[in-house]
Order: C-alpha cells, then structure tokens, then sequence
C-alpha cells in the first residue's frame, strides 16, 4: 500500500512554520542563546523556539503547545484542518519531556511536606502527547506515544506507517514534539555531551551537542483516501528501518552496525538502492561518539560523494522532536530541490572521511534518507520520495 | 488482525517470578494483605538472578523487572531469536528514577548530577536492556498511553506481523511503584477522584493497592508454536470484537456492562492496579485457555452479580474477552482463543 | 568524603577505591583492599566504560571539588586508579 505524506507542520528555533524554517536554512542563521526558559546555573547555549507564544497554560505543558502549532500547520496544509471527522484518524508521536512527571516543585513539595500537589499530576496524566492531542483533534483511531529517547519522532512516523499499511487508519498524525527543559539539560550536561558553543555537527573540532526544541509533524495518507479527496500528492513515505545495537545503553555501537542494518532495511522496503539516494539528512548530534559512527556508516552504504548534512545547528537537538522534524525537512529539501549547509561544519575530521555540505547545495534525484539514532541503541532510517506536482507543497507556501 | 500465537509468556509480580507462580496465585486467588492505597511489592530476592542480570547490574529496578519478564517469555517460547521486534509499553516509566535524578538536582545542583541515574529516568532504558540481554537486533520500541498501552502494543505487534516487518514480537508491560506514585494514588483514593489514575475492579476495588511488575508475551504468525492460545482480535473503536459470544469475558472496569449469561471475572486484586494491567489480564485468559480452567474472581461474593466466578472450577473455554474502559468510556476489547 | 590538607598519596588512593567500589555498580563486589594501585579503569582493567567515565566526573566533582570537563585530559587523568589518585593528590593540596 503506498503512503504518501500530505501535510507538514514545523516548529523551532529555525521558524514557526516551514517557510520560515527554509528561509532561514537558505539565510544560514543559527538562533541560540542562553536558557530563558527556566532558572538554571548552566550556561550552554540552546536553541529556543522564540516563535512560541504560548496561550493559556501550555507553558506548563509546553511540549503539547509546540506540538499542536506544527499539527495545525501540517493538517492546514493537507487541507484537513476542518475535515478530519468523517476520518479513521491515528495519532502517533515521539517525545521525551512529556511522557515524564519531572516537575521539581511538584517533586520538591512532595519531599518537603509529604504534599501532594494535584495540579502538576493532573497536567501530567492529561498529558499524554499522542493522547492529548487525539482528544484535541477528537480523532478517532489509533493513538500512541513513542518514547524512544532521540529516535522517537522518526518511530513515531514508521508507527503509522506501519498502520496505514495494516488498514488500521487511513490517515495519520506523525511526529514528534519536544520541549526545553531543565531535567534533560541537566541530564545532558551530566553525560559530557552539551557543547560551550555552538555544535559543529561532523566537525573535527566538535566538542558536543547544544539542546533545542520543537515538534515535526507530517500528515500520512493512504492513497485510497488522498485520491478519494483528489489530493494531489507529491511526496511518499516508502520505507521505515529500525535496528537496534544490542550494544550499550548510552553509546552506539562503535561500527554502527545497527544504524547500517536500519538504512538497509528502509532501502530494501523502498524497493531501492543507495545510489538512488539523493541526500541524507543525518542524525548529526555534533558529539564525538555520532558523528563518528554515523559518518562511517554513511560513507560506507552511500559512498565519499553522497551529499549529507545535519540540520541540529539550526534546531538545536530537539530529542523527540528532531525525527520529526527532520523527516519534515527531507521532504522539504527534496520537494525544493536544495540542501541546507551543514551549520556548523567546517574542518574535515580525518576519522570521518567525509564531509557534510559546506554552504546550501543543489539536489537533483527523488529519493531521501533520514537517519536517527538514539540513547538505547535505536537506530531508525526513513525513505521519503518526491513525485513532483506543481501545486501539491505539502506546506503552506 | 492476523491471529498472534502465544509461543511464550514471563511474567513477575508480587507473587514471584515466572507462569508456574502467576498461576498459583491465580488458582488460590491469593489477594496480598496490603493497605487500599499501598503498593503490592515485588521482594527483592525476586529481582536477584546473577546469570541474567550480571551483565547489565547497573540497571534501575524498573530495568530489571522488565528484563526478567522478557528473558522468561523468550525462555518459556524457546526462542533465541534475534531478529525478533521489541514493544515494551508503560504507563508511568521508570518514576522511581526520575524523582531520584530529581534529588540529585535538588541536593547537589544542577551541575553535579549523575549521569547514570539521568540514563535509566529515560523510558527506553529497560528495551534497551532488553535487546542487549537477548542480543535483539530488530525494532525495538517502548510506548506509552496511560488507557491501553497494551491493547496498542498488541495491535502494532500484528501490523509489524501482516507487513512481514517481524516474524515474531517480544511485546509487554512493566510498572514500578514507587513512594511518591504510592502517595499519589493514596490522595486520588481519599479525594474520590480517578482521574487519570483509572480504578478498576470487579470486586471490591477500594481494597486493592498498586501493582508493579512485567508481562511479556513472545507471540508469533507460526500456529506451530501456539502454547497458550492465540490473540485473535484487538479493537479500540468502541465496537465489540465479535459478534459471538466468548465462553468468558474479563472485564476490568466494575461498571461495564455485558450479557448476564456470560461469567465474567477480572484479577487485579492480586497483581495490583496498573496503568498497563490488561496485559496481566491477558496472560491470566492466556492460562485459561491453556489450563481449560475458570479462575475465581479474588475478593469477590455473591453480592457482585451473579455472572461473577466465584469458585475456580474446569470449563470448556475457547474464547475470552478482556475489555476495559477508559475514563471517557470509549471501550476496548482484546480477544483470545485457544 | 574530604580530603584534608597533608592527606597523603596512599589514603587518596584508599578512599578512591572505597568510593568508586561504592558508586559504580560494575564494581560493586570487589574489595577495595584488593585492587591494586596501577589497576587500569576501562576495558580490560576494571571493565569500566564510558557512562562510568561520566559518573567519575561527578563523583570528582562532588567528593573532592574537582572538575574535570574536558574528556581528552580526563583520558589520562582516568587511566588508573594511580593517575586518579595523582590527579586529585596534586590537585587538592593547598
């Protein structure tokens, strides 16, 4: 069964909205700062979706509040945003913050007094993204919360992927969404792994990742329903690898045998091979550990000259969110024809043997491949394809 | 759905480790003597397994309830498949940890935390155990929903099946109870409010404490290696399963309606309320399937209903139904067979 | 745990090795009396790896005051229990 995408909706510190975003890749800024968010003694920088004017009390549930603006902008896009009701509508997204009641003065109450305060716990169990935003949409079908630490957006969307194919909806909310938060910046930072600087995804000198945040969505549709809407569709989901190392809880392992066993796999799914792959948008965290295994890998199944970047010097790490995003941004790319530079990068590291786009680089071909890895030794590949249509931008020009 | 054989199940609760102690338990409906709002706890002499656990011995508690419930539904199936998808769902993760990883905040700033405790307040830190004790290298996923986590596991377990993604799927549910969920749902009992926190029973409900502990099912498109009964049938939509009528039906919400005729039961009183508790009900209409035996509802009179069991007697039983209901009533129904 | 001023090398090295027996589950079963002073950390050594690497910082930083952030010099100062030891002996003397 082909499942093609139909919408997309993005949100982090590149841009409100895809537009946005893209106008910002070709502009080649990179909006860090500080932590404004919450009070922390630490100093890295991150990058914050600014954009995001909370209303009401999504700040206390701000993950849902990032995720419902990009899921707004995706269904607008797919032309689904009053249409959804008659539908078989899945809900699946990836996150990390939201699955977790880590509200420290909800905790820190509780250590102090024995007290329990409702408020937090209440937000919390209401909380559930996939759920919340099911409810929101009043969709009814399939809903569930992926929490696969980094490679959660990118399970997210191979979930329904795999729930389309299975008839189980027809039409399917995918993605992920994160918020900024004190406990994994702390977490972050404990692991060695948060950058003073700016990232520098593949870099010789890079010296760590900077956190961010976000949510990626896409609308997946079967074919039967787009062309039963007649939906003119250009982009297609064609294939979802997941492998995991079965190695170390926090680091891949070092041939990045599961990322490769996951690339295989979405290739083979696509029905296609790695030279008709036209770019890679790769997971690039900008640490010593990733890049190393992810550009060995990359170079090993695409060869020296597949051009590949990474888009976390513009977003920051978004964890949940960046599979998400990131599979937005392929289709972007793809649909557009052009690659963003891989911000940050800048000196070839000689244990990497190759190297990311230096500045905003034409692309030709209509095949993508999006990488995640993740902490538990998750890897996950998706195969996205672009039919071009002239007037069938799954996103809001 | 394509049916889903049940090659192999492990399962661990209060009550020990393993089928054999699960069943005893469900045989003698032994309900532990716990306080309403307290935590039916697993001994720690029952998380203690040198052979299985000493290569990941830095592993959380939660880690290790999860790890033994998997390692023993891929022991208990004869599988040493390394091919075979992970599906790992929960309803409140690892919490224990994280209010831990929040200490550290707390007590030595945000500078000085430790790494390995941030590590396993993650949710997917027990599948990765996992995949690494039973060296898995397929799709390994952990998901959570706090109504039906399982019954959504289950489902995509049989999607990864009919798309040929896996041949066989290692999927199930862990919980811990910790101090600070304990204190939560003791104030969620006394305010009257379940919101969220869904009780359920048939029986007397205010009786019965949270549970912790793990279910895992090896299940598997090969009707050769059927051990327990098969998962035939998972809706979500509202709409009954089937259209004929099950031997059996458990029902995990006391409130829920079926036909009278029908005996109806349901086993949280001995493993404790959980988020992801139909798993648990699932593996107890596994074993009835199995066994050809009707187990008596724990805790439970005449007062009840009369379609309640109430004494564990032989039957004839081919067909079960485990349905629950969230908080807004919307219906799910899992439907096994022998 | 603190170290005093005059604390020599030697009762530097014991209290490492009680407080990384007591921290590390890796090394939860070992006597700290019976590893010895040029006992290396990682792989074939004590089998300690790169989380555990992490949590030494921590455990650096917490008991001793000491930061060591920069992981290409924690490569060295991490080689065994004696450059630890070294390390926190010339680095807390006053």
């Amino acid at each position: 069964m082909e499942v093609g995408i139909t919408g997309l909706g993005v949100l982090s510190a590149a841009g409100s909205n895809m537009h946005k975003t893209l106008e910002t890749f070709r502009q080649g800024k990179r909006n860090a700062g500080p932590v404004t968010l919450f009070f922390t003694s630490l100093s890295y920088p991150v990058f914050e979706a600014k954009s995001f004017q909370p209303v009401k009390d999504q700040n206390q549930m701000r993950s849902l509040g990032l995720c419902l603006r990009a899921v707004e902008e995706a269904l607008r896009s797919a032309g689904f945003w009053d249409g959804l009701a008659t539908r078989r509508v899945g809900v699946c997204l990836g996150t990390t913050v939201a699955s977790q009641l880590n509200d420290i003065e909800f905790y820190k109450t509780y250590r102090d007094s024995g007290k329990v305060l409702t408020e937090p716990v209440d937000r919390y169990l209401h909380g559930n993204l996939a759920g919340a935003v099911a409810s929101v949409l009043k969709t009814q079908g399939p809903s569930l919360t992926v929490v696969n630490a980094c490679t959660s957006g990118a399970d997210a969307i191979g979930v329904a992927l795999s729930w389309l194919r299975a008839g189980l909806c027809d039409v399917a909310i995918a993605g992920g969404a994160d918020e900024l938060n004190r406990v994994p910046l702390c977490g972050f930072g404990s692991l060695g792994i948060l950058s003073d600087s700016l990232c520098a995804p593949f870099d010789k000198n890079r010296n760590g990742l900077n956190l961010g945040e976000g949510a990626g969505i896409l609308v997946l549709e079967t074919e039967k329903s787009s062309q039963a809407r007649k939906k003119k569709v250009s982009l297609w989901l064609r294939g979802y690898g997941a492998a995991n190392d079965a190695y170390h809880l926090t680091a891949p392992a070092p041939e990045g045998t599961g990322l490769e066993k996951s690339i295989r796999l979405a290739l083979s799914e696509a029905g296609i091979g790695a030279q008709d792959v036209s770019f890679v948008n790769a997971h690039g965290t900008a640490t010593q550990d990733n890049d190393r295994v992810e550009g060995a890998v990359l170079s090993r199944v695409f060869g020296k000259k597949v051009p590949f970047y990474s888009t976390k010097g513009f977003t920051g790490h978004t964890l949940g969110a960046a599979g998400g995003l990131e599979a937005a941004f392929s289709a972007a790319a793809l649909y557009e024809g052009w690659i963003p530079q891989c911000a940050g990068f800048q000196t070839l590291d000689d244990g990497i043997a190759i190297a990311p786009t230096r500045k905003k680089t034409t692309v030709t071909g209509h095949y993508a491949v999006s990488t995640s890895l993740g902490f538990g030794g998750n890897n996950v590949a998706l195969v996205i394809e672009c039919v071009k249509f002239d007037g069938a931008a799954p996103w809001t020009q | 759905m394509d049916p889903m054989n049940i090659a192999g199940i492990g399962v661990l609760c209060s009550h020990g480790r393993g089928v054999a102690r699960f069943e005893q338990a469900l045989n003698e409906s032994r309900v532990p003597s716990t306080a309403p709002a307290s935590c039916h706890r697993i001994p720690s002499e029952v998380l203690e397994d040198r052979e299985v656990l000493w290569d990941i011995r830095r592993a959380d508690r939660f880690s290790k309830i999860a790890v033994l419930g998997a390692y023993d539904a891929m022991r208990d199936g004869d599988s040493r498949d390394g091919s075979v998808g992970i599906i790992v769902c929960t309803g409140l993760g690892p919490h224990a940890t994280t209010f831990r990883f929040l200490d550290d905040i707390l007590d030595y700033g945000d500078a000085s935390v430790s790494p390995t405790i941030f590590s396993h307040s993650i949710h997917n830190a027990a599948a990765s155990y996992i995949a690494k004790i039973l060296k898995c290298t397929g799709p390994t996923l952990t998901v959570t929903q706090f109504h039906f986590s399982f019954q959504q596991a289950l489902l995509l377990a049989g999607a990864w099946m009919s798309e040929g993604r896996c041949e066989h799927v290692l999927v199930g549910c862990v919980e811990e109870c910790g101090s600070v969920m304990e204190s939560i749902y003791g104030y969620k009992l006394k305010v009257g409010t379940n919101s969220g926190m869904h009780l359920s029973a048939c029986g007397n409900k205010s009786s019965t404490g949270l549970g912790e502990g793990s279910v895992f099912f090896l299940v598997t498109s090969d009707p050769a290696r059927r051990k327990y009964g098969v998962f035939s049938d998972v809706s979500l939509d509202g709409e009954p399963c089937v259209e004929e009528r099950p031997d059996l039906c458990i029902i995990e919400n006391d409130d829920a309606t079926v036909d009278p005729g029908i005996p109806i039961v349901e086993f949280s009183p001995i493993f404790g309320h959980m988020m992801t508790g139909s798993g648990f009900q699932c593996a107890a209409a596994a074993l009835m399937l199995r066994n050809q035996v009707a187990y008596a509802c724990p805790s439970s009179d005449v007062s009840d209903g009369p379609n309640v069991i109430v004494e564990t007697k032989p039957m004839a039983i081919r067909e079960i139904l485990c349905i629950k209901y969230d908080c807004k009533r919307l219906r799910s129904c899992v439907k096994l067979n022998k | 745990m603190t170290i005093g001023e005059g604390e020599n090398l030697e009762t530097i090295r014991k209290k490492l090795k009680e407080l990384l027996v007591k921290n590390l589950a890796f090394l939860s079963e070992l006597d700290p009396l019976k590893i010895k002073d040029d006992e290396i950390l990682f792989g074939d050594g004590l089998g300690l790896d790169s989380l555990d690497a992490v949590e030494i910082v921590v455990l650096l930083q917490r008991n001793f005051g000491l930061d060591v952030r920069d992981m290409k010099r924690g490569r060295e100062i991490f080689y065994s229990i004696d450059t630890l030891s070294r390390f926190i002996y010339e680095n807390t003397r006053k």
